[in-house]
């Protein structure tokens, strides 16, 4: 049986997808949205710690499944390692409705107006592809104000003289701090810093019909049980399929984009939930499927016109992989300081984002999600006993007396880490899987060393009788903040796609997702990819005329 | 299934003697799934060490650490099993042969002293030919404390045992402004 033509396929329902599936269904074109896991279910990972995004060792919480998704991680020396999503090195994203917009630990950071002019603020660094966004924070700045209240955030930025300026204030009050957050905020504040509430995509106050947020211990990581955290499969998605114009299609893994010998995209081909291969027309298609998979969709799809794939003349696909290289310190109290009041993580600062001496980008500071015991087992001071009766007691006597402050550090692209699929080993369904190779810039590890002495010093004045380091910015990057495979640009022959997310040379085919990221700032990702969701779907309904678009 | 007769067969003849060599009482006599019980013995004497029963409260062999293991090893940890084999009988050789007794046999302190030199890679190479001894004893480490301080619904942590002596309470909902009174 066919399937009906439709207007629009969007692939991936996370950030990016549900935004723009919601957006095109409401200006009345007709959409399928594919997602290759299911809806989310509290129910089946209620507490469980080793079935969490945070800790996935026996399992990804919210997919995808570890025995039919593998992927190959290429090192430095040459060397190849099958990795599934239950080990490290994956770089795995949620595979469900919603994506990691279902367990993240919901941080909604606006970039800053610098982090869309890297190259004009620091100049060219070698060994980098470091460049400028081809849209200012002003262009983004009101599909920023559009994802804070459609998708719901609460925050208060007006201590905080770094905020990047917007036309409206949050929808919802600011949470308060926690316990230890209170004790970091005031040392912050006698060094003459500037901490302020971290922005939430939780619900502070009932919001959208929705209950307000109870503070729960397993929020990052985790589904909500009261649904105050706020993703796009309660909010968008639920919307656009109210508008009877779009279609979620689930369960269903999509192989390929179907292009036709005009150059011009026509569907794609699929494989639906009873494994079988199916294919969907329609008149664009958008894919929003996070940097790993959108860049292996456009790679695996590859025709006599495209033979190196779609968007992929220049081969920019897949390249500039980044993550965020996350740094911080850690430090001991004579007293319990922590209530595991949930998530965790309360206050930030930006003192550290831009303008620091010697420094490209930088990053921000924030106290710690709540780290649950198993988790716990893997923070220790170096040198510290892993196992025994040492690693009992430690255990034992400081899980609620541990304090962290941690940061997102701006990663410095590089080419040469990157996406590509590999020739041999295929998924359950038979399509070339995703290889992860290169390493982070070499600028990255001492950016993150400078940031944890900061972080340490905060530590100190808070009064920690112990604290420690624990610094980031090595090895292959990704993970769940990856970002910049598929980079928007002027330049057809430096990006892969331009100012809107449309394909170059491609004018019915669209990236939506972090993909399109020149530089992944010093933030978490997922309101900037929000926001993108509605930037290009902005341009494609102001565009569209019918079966084609509006020069 | 396979795996775990035919790791019975050869580790078990050494340990129990002939009693039990009737693959189907071992099925009806071990309560594990995929260790003999002989290996099981083994186990729980290195999670015991790695989390050991002390002043705040019980151990990995409390809070059934080896039942953890054992599921998952049938399971999703199934990639493991021969880690787990040819780790045990590396261990077990060594043991008879530096100290003429089997692992679980030996004084806690000799246990110990055996346990640090596998996490340095210091054990006698032709017994650990095959997997590096280092890696072994991380695995197990690893795994133990999945075991103790995981979901009980996986075999371990029995009674949230672990969570008890942290301090922490379960159900873990922690109502909102529960933390008021600390300001």
């Amino acid at each position: 049986m066919a399937s009906k033509h439709v207007n629009a396929i969007v692939v991936g329902a996370g950030a990016g997808g549900g935004v723009v599936a919601k957006e095109l269904a409401e200006q009345g074109l007709s959409v399928v949205l594919f997602e290759r896991g299911g809806w989310p279910e509290y129910d089946k990972h209620i507490n469980d710690e080793l079935i969490s995004q945070r800790t996935s060792v026996l399992g990804a919480a919210f997919g995808p499944d570890h025995r039919k998704n593998p992927r190959v991680r290429i090192y430095p020396d040459g060397s190849r390692e099958l990795v599934t999503p239950i080990k490290g090195g994956y770089g795995n994203n949620a595979a469900c409705v919603g994506s990691g917009t279902v367990s993240y630990g919901a941080m909604a950071w606006r970039f800053m107006p610098e982090d869309f002019k890297l190259r004009s603020t620091y100049g060219h660094v070698e060994g980098s592809t470091l460049e400028d966004w081809p849209i200012s924070y002003e262009d983004l700045e009101p599909f920023y104000e559009k994802a804070e209240w459609e998708i719901g955030v609460a925050g208060d930025d007006s201590q905080n003289p770094f905020a990047p300026g917007r036309r409206k204030s949050y929808p919802m009050p600011p949470f308060e701090n926690n316990a230890e957050g209170k004790m970091l905020a005031s040392a912050c504040k006698r060094m003459g810093l500037h901490p302020f509430p971290i922005p939430m995509l939780r619900n502070s106050v009932p919001y959208n019909g929705r209950p307000a947020c109870i503070r729960n211990r397993t929020c990052v990581g985790f589904a909500c049980p009261v649904d105050g955290k706020n993703g796009t499969h309660n909010t968008v998605i639920p919307k656009a399929m109210a508008t009877g114009n779009c279609e979620v299609r689930v369960h269903c893994q999509v192989a390929e984009i179907i292009s036709d010998a005009s150059g011009r995209v026509r569907g794609v081909r699929y494989f639906d939930g009873q494994g079988k291969g199916r294919e969907q027309t329609a008149d664009l298609v958008v894919i929003s499927a996070s940097a790993t998979e959108t860049a292996r969709l456009l790679l695996n799809s590859r025709s006599e016109r495209f033979p190196n794939g779609l968007g992929n003349n220049n081969d920019w696909v897949g390249r500039n992989l980044q993550g965020h290289a996350y740094t911080g310190a850690l430090g001991l109290f004579d007293d319990a300081i922590t209530d595991f009041a949930g998530p965790g993580a309360t206050f930030g600062f930006c003192d550290y984002n831009h303008h620091n001496e010697g420094i490209i980008g930088g990053g921000l500071l924030c106290n710690e999600f709540n780290a649950m015991p198993y988790l716990f087992t893997r923070l220790r001071p170096p040198g510290a006993a892993r196992w025994g009766k040492e690693h009992k007691a430690f255990q034992m006597k400081n899980i609620k007396r541990t304090a962290g402050l941690h940061g997102p550090i701006q990663e410095i692209p590089n080419f040469e880490s990157r996406v590509t699929v590999d020739t041999d080993v295929k998924d359950y369904w038979g399509i070339p899987v995703v290889a992860l190779s290169g390493e982070r810039h070499p600028m990255d590890h001492e950016h993150c060393k400078w940031l944890s002495a900061r972080a340490e010093a905060v530590l100190k004045e808070a009064g920690a009788s112990y604290t420690w380091q624990s610094v980031g910015g090595r090895g292959l990057s990704g993970g769940q903040h990856q970002a910049g495979t598929a980079r928007m640009g002027n330049d057809p022959k430096t990006s892969v796609t331009n100012r809107y997310g449309q394909v170059h040379g491609i004018d019915n085919l669209f990236v939506a997702d972090g993909s399109l990221f020149v530089s992944n700032g010093g933030f978490n990702p997922a309101l900037t990819i929000l926001a993108m969701g509605y930037w290009v779907a902005d341009h494609i309904t102001k565009t569209w005329k019918g079966t084609g678009f509006k020069s | 299934m396979k795996h775990s007769r035919r790791a019975f067969l050869r580790t078990g003849v050494a340990g129990f003697g002939s009693i039990l060599l009737m693959p189907s009482c071992i099925r009806e006599l071990s309560p594990y799934k995929f260790f003999t019980p002989v290996e099981a013995r083994c186990v729980i004497a290195l999670c015991e060490q790695i989390i050991p029963a002390d002043e705040y409260g019980g151990g990995a062999t409390e809070a059934g650490v080896i039942h953890y293991i054992d599921r998952q090893l049938v399971a999703v940890f199934d990639y493991d099993q021969l880690m787990y084999q040819q780790g045990l009988e590396a261990l077990q050789l060594s043991c008879l042969k530096l100290h003429n007794k089997r692992f679980e046999a030996l004084d806690w302190d000799t246990q110990l002293q055996i346990l640090k030199s596998m996490e340095s890679n210091e054990m006698p190479e032709k017994y650990w030919e095959n997997i590096s001894s280092g890696s072994f004893f991380r695995l197990v480490i690893g795994h133990t404390m999945q075991g103790f301080y995981g979901a009980p619904r996986h075999g371990g942590n029995k009674n949230y045992m672990s969570y008890k002596m942290m301090g922490l309470d379960f159900p873990l909902v922690v109502g909102r402004n529960h933390y008021a009174h600390l300001s």
